[in-house]
């Protein structure tokens, strides 16, 4: 059921404010809308855009520790404990999540701390590489750089060559010095004349000599890559170091993840702060309240507020309220394939409760194996009792258990268990399945399209009954009705064989007379005539929607299949490996019990998911086109929403 | 979709020749005359039954297998490309990832019903009557040329489904547009299905 919404404006004083807004989200009754009433440019709007400016910089500050608990938290990712994959998430109260912000971000400040001394160590490292690998050709030179200085006569370039040409050098009759090494070339220092400067520079380069200059340290060059290497053997200890203090901050996970969730209630609080519109003295909050929630939230304000001044209302009819539906525990769940699609529109029809049971009937057919409806549904129920999941995943976790009710049921009546026929594992007597699709195929599909025709036929009828209710008679008579006279004639002509069965001839033609006669009922003269015989062109439309359900009979026989091969397969394998001597009888067992759990699981995780979402397909498609109007946004109440704790 | 085409066009021409080739191949072979036969008597052709159903099974796994490795390997892509950004959307992607593996299995499906159904699993498949063969070949057809192509596409919508899941956080109405494509690949598998169980092998 649609809950419907109340429009409401509070005013309050602000001093007031940030009690009733803690009061607000701590019970997360209201979704704020954005609250505007200065005319642009009055003192008035000045006033309140000097309240919202100084909201949206606590929200900035809010965002900022956010981002950096999140940083830090993903960060030591690495080093955090783990937590035990279905443990429940740790209970804890509002004011101790707040209360953890500071400490987390002071184990923020300590690890970005941290961190800027291990970036500035690589850097350093880094530059300090470079000067090594420049320095490598150089190492075997023999004399400090710094004494290289020219004379009055006669300058040196420091440069390499290959040794081998060495002799062209001795030819040219220039003077050098070679400090060999094991490199290709080595370092030369040759000595060039003033007088002949251009001339033995042309000679040296002829002869292979590149000049090149070391890296400005004094000293030897070989020494100083020495040192800048012992240097960057201790920046990598402290690299170390400073990365085991990060790997020792995991340690405060627990902090980090608390303060995580405070900052994010914090954040949610300032975001909605943004939305108020304020005088000097005052402050209005414009928002959706759920009507059956309205004596709730001014219990709630006449609390927290001694003077304020709440007005609610039903929405305009231009106004789109947020939609809320309310069902009951078992149908709950079942909202998510709802919004899978979309959300119900606020004025319209919740169809999560004429939706459920064909979810489930569908659900169960395209599974089809009882074996796997039980892994599935103690899967699910563990879950749910252990981990205690909320929101969406706690929604598709009850869905798939009751799915896996349903599926043990439809297993034994047309399927498998385990992918093994029943009367394989029970003799040939046994009398279930009552549809084998794997021998009646005709049968099988014949049935579940027939299911399918059955949905169709309903979402007709829930149809005629939400025009009726909008006091729309004929289209519900006309276009709708008239359809369902025309099958119920057909069913009757076709199904009766006394003389009666000219009642459904009667039916068919009344249908289609009424059909054709007003289906184009909007236009006028020969438009009316065309629009009414187009309506018969729905007929292609119906025929399509049942056909698609002969996926159903599709996906059902593929996971029995599925299954069937996988036990196949392990079988082979015990064959095969039962011939090693000794262990033989054992390592068969083995393997093919391995083989059968993973496949079997793999088989399950695969075949759910299709159908879940082929299941949730024919709804949307083939079931919601007959009366659904879409296009409602979900009511997000401001609230609290954590991520590691649950708040009590 | 240029490489797609050029690997899904080389794949069933080549696939379809050498079948097609091999098996009219063996068709032409005589069986092996027995000694001492009367000359005059009429030379009985092995049934060649065995090599049909054989290459229907490979058609029926290869083609959607391709298929379906395309698909699944483009979305995974996709997918990792979100997650890098955000692994908190990285489940969402998975559903997407995994929608164009299902062609895969179906043919799967279909080469183990041909498995069975034609014994070669028991070994029965070496007798098989020529024309019932290739009732196994004709049935592996629809699954493994719609899954390939349908796989490919099913992965494209994938794709774009999300790109969905990294804008809006959740994929939405994506599934249910990437979900439409398959329904040519369950209607090829009902075919060849309904084809397979339908060669009269024990007539």
């Amino acid at each position: 059921m649609i809950v419907p919404m109340k429009h409401i404006s509070l005013f309050g004083l602000k001093a007031d404010e940030r009690r009733i807004m803690k009061a607000l989200q701590e019970n997360g009754v209201v979704q704020i809308v954005s609250a505007d009433g200065a005319p642009e440019g009055s003192e008035l709007s000045e006033v309140s855009g000097l309240f919202r400016s100084g909201c949206e910089s606590e929200l900035a500050e809010k965002n900022n520790n956010v981002s950096r608990i999140k940083a830090a938290l993903s960060r030591l990712s690495a080093y955090l404990p783990k937590d035990g994959l279905l443990a429940p998430a740790p209970e804890c109260g509002e004011e101790e999540l707040i209360a953890a912000v500071p400490e987390a971000l002071s184990v923020c400040g300590e690890l970005e701390e941290l961190q800027k001394r291990i970036n500035a160590c690589r850097s350093e490292r880094e530059k300090k590489a470079a000067y090594i690998s420049a320095l490598r050709p150089f190492e075997s030179v023999t004399i400090p750089l710094e004494d290289i200085k020219p004379t009055k006569t006669a300058g040196f370039v420091l440069g390499v060559m290959k040794a081998d040409k060495l002799p062209l050098l001795d030819e040219a009759g220039i003077m050098y010095e070679a400090y060999p090494s094991a490199q290709a070339k080595i370092p030369v220092l040759a000595a060039v004349p003033n007088a002949s400067r251009e001339e033995t520079l042309a000679l040296l380069h002829s002869a292979g000599f590149a000049e090149a200059s070391p890296p400005p340290f004094e000293g030897l060059p070989g020494e100083t890559a020495e040192r800048l290497r012992s240097e960057n053997a201790s920046l990598e200890l402290e690299i170390s170091e400073l990365n085991r203090q990060v790997a020792a901050l995991g340690e405060k996970a627990e902090a980090l993840k608390k303060g995580l969730d405070g900052a994010m209630i914090e954040q949610k609080r300032a975001e909605a702060r943004c939305e108020l519109f304020a005088t000097r003295e005052t402050f209005m909050l414009t928002g959706w309240v759920r009507s059956d929630e309205a004596d709730k939230l001014e219990g709630i304000i006449g609390e927290t507020a001694k003077v304020y001044y709440l007005e609610m209302r039903d929405p305009l009819d231009e106004e789109q309220p947020p939609t809320f539906c309310k069902n009951k525990k078992f149908f709950a769940p079942f909202e998510f394939i709802t919004n899978m699609y979309s959300p119900p529109d606020p004025r319209g029809f919740d169809p999560t409760v004429v939706m459920t049971p064909f979810y489930l009937l569908f659900f169960g057919l395209m599974m089809g194996d009882t074996g796997y409806g039980l892994i599935m549904s103690i899967a699910a129920a563990l879950f749910i009792k252990l981990k205690k999941p909320e929101g969406g995943t706690g929604q598709v976790a009850r869905i798939l258990f009751w799915g896996g009710l349903s599926t043990m049921v439809f297993g034994l009546l047309a399927g498998t268990c385990f992918g093994m026929n029943w009367y394989d594992i029970f003799g040939p007597d046994f009398p279930f399945p009552l549809i084998d699709p794997m021998k009646d195929q005709m049968t099988a599909i014949l049935v579940y399209c027939g299911l399918g025709f059955g949905q169709i036929i309903v979402g007709m009828i829930v149809s005629i009954v939400l025009h009726l209710k909008q006091g729309d008679w004929q289209t519900a008579l006309f276009d709708i009705g008239s359809w369902l006279m025309i099958f119920a004639g057909a069913a009757v002509l076709l199904l009766v064989k006394s003389p009666a069965k000219y009642v459904g001839l009667g039916l068919i033609v009344l249908g289609l007379v009424l059909l054709v006669g007003f289906g184009g009922r909007a236009k006028k003269g020969f438009g009316r005539v065309v629009g009414g015989l187009g309506k018969l062109y729905d007929i292609t439309g119906f025929l399509s929607d049942v056909l698609s359900y002969s996926r159903v009979f599709a996906l059902g026989l593929a996971t029995g299949a599925m299954g069937s091969a996988f036990n196949l397969v392990a079988n082979i394998a015990r064959d095969m490996l039962k011939g090693i001597p000794v262990v033989g009888g054992v390592v068969s067992f083995i393997v093919a019990a391995l083989l059968l759990v993973v496949l079997h699981v793999f088989c399950v995780a695969i075949n759910a998911l299709g159908a879940f979402i082929h299941c949730a397909r024919l709804q949307f498609i083939e079931y919601y086109n007959r009366f659904y109007t879409p296009g409602g946004k979900l009511f997000a109440p401001l609230g609290i929403d954590t991520k590691y704790n649950k708040v009590k | 979709m240029k490489k797609f085409r050029s690997i899904a066009v080389i794949a069933l021409i080549a696939l379809l020749t050498l079948c097609v080739y091999g098996a009219a191949l063996a068709e032409g072979a005589p069986a092996v005359p027995t000694i001492g036969a009367a000359p005059e008597a009429p030379v009985e052709k092995a049934p060649t039954g065995y090599i049909w159903a054989m290459i229907g099974a490979c058609v029926a796994m290869i083609l959607p297998g391709i298929g379906s490795a395309l698909g699944v390997g483009m979305a995974g892509r996709a997918a990792a490309g979100v997650a890098a950004e955000d692994p908190e959307k990285g489940g969402s992607c998975l559903v997407f990832e995994l929608l164009p593996a299902t062609q895969g299995l179906y043919g799967f499906v279909i080469a183990m019903f041909i498995a069975v159904f034609s014994g070669i699993l028991n070994g029965s498949v070496m007798q098989l009557a020529t024309e019932l063969g290739r009732g196994f070949f004709y049935a592996s057809l629809p699954i493994g040329i719609v899954g390939l192509v349908s796989a490919y596409f099913q992965s494209r919508v994938c794709c774009a489904g999300i790109g969905i899941v990294a804008k809006q956080g959740n994929g939405g109405m994506g599934i249910t547009y990437a979900i439409m494509v398959e329904l040519y690949a369950i209607l090829a598998l009902i075919v060849s299905i309904l084809m397979v169980v339908g060669v009269p092998v024990n007539a």
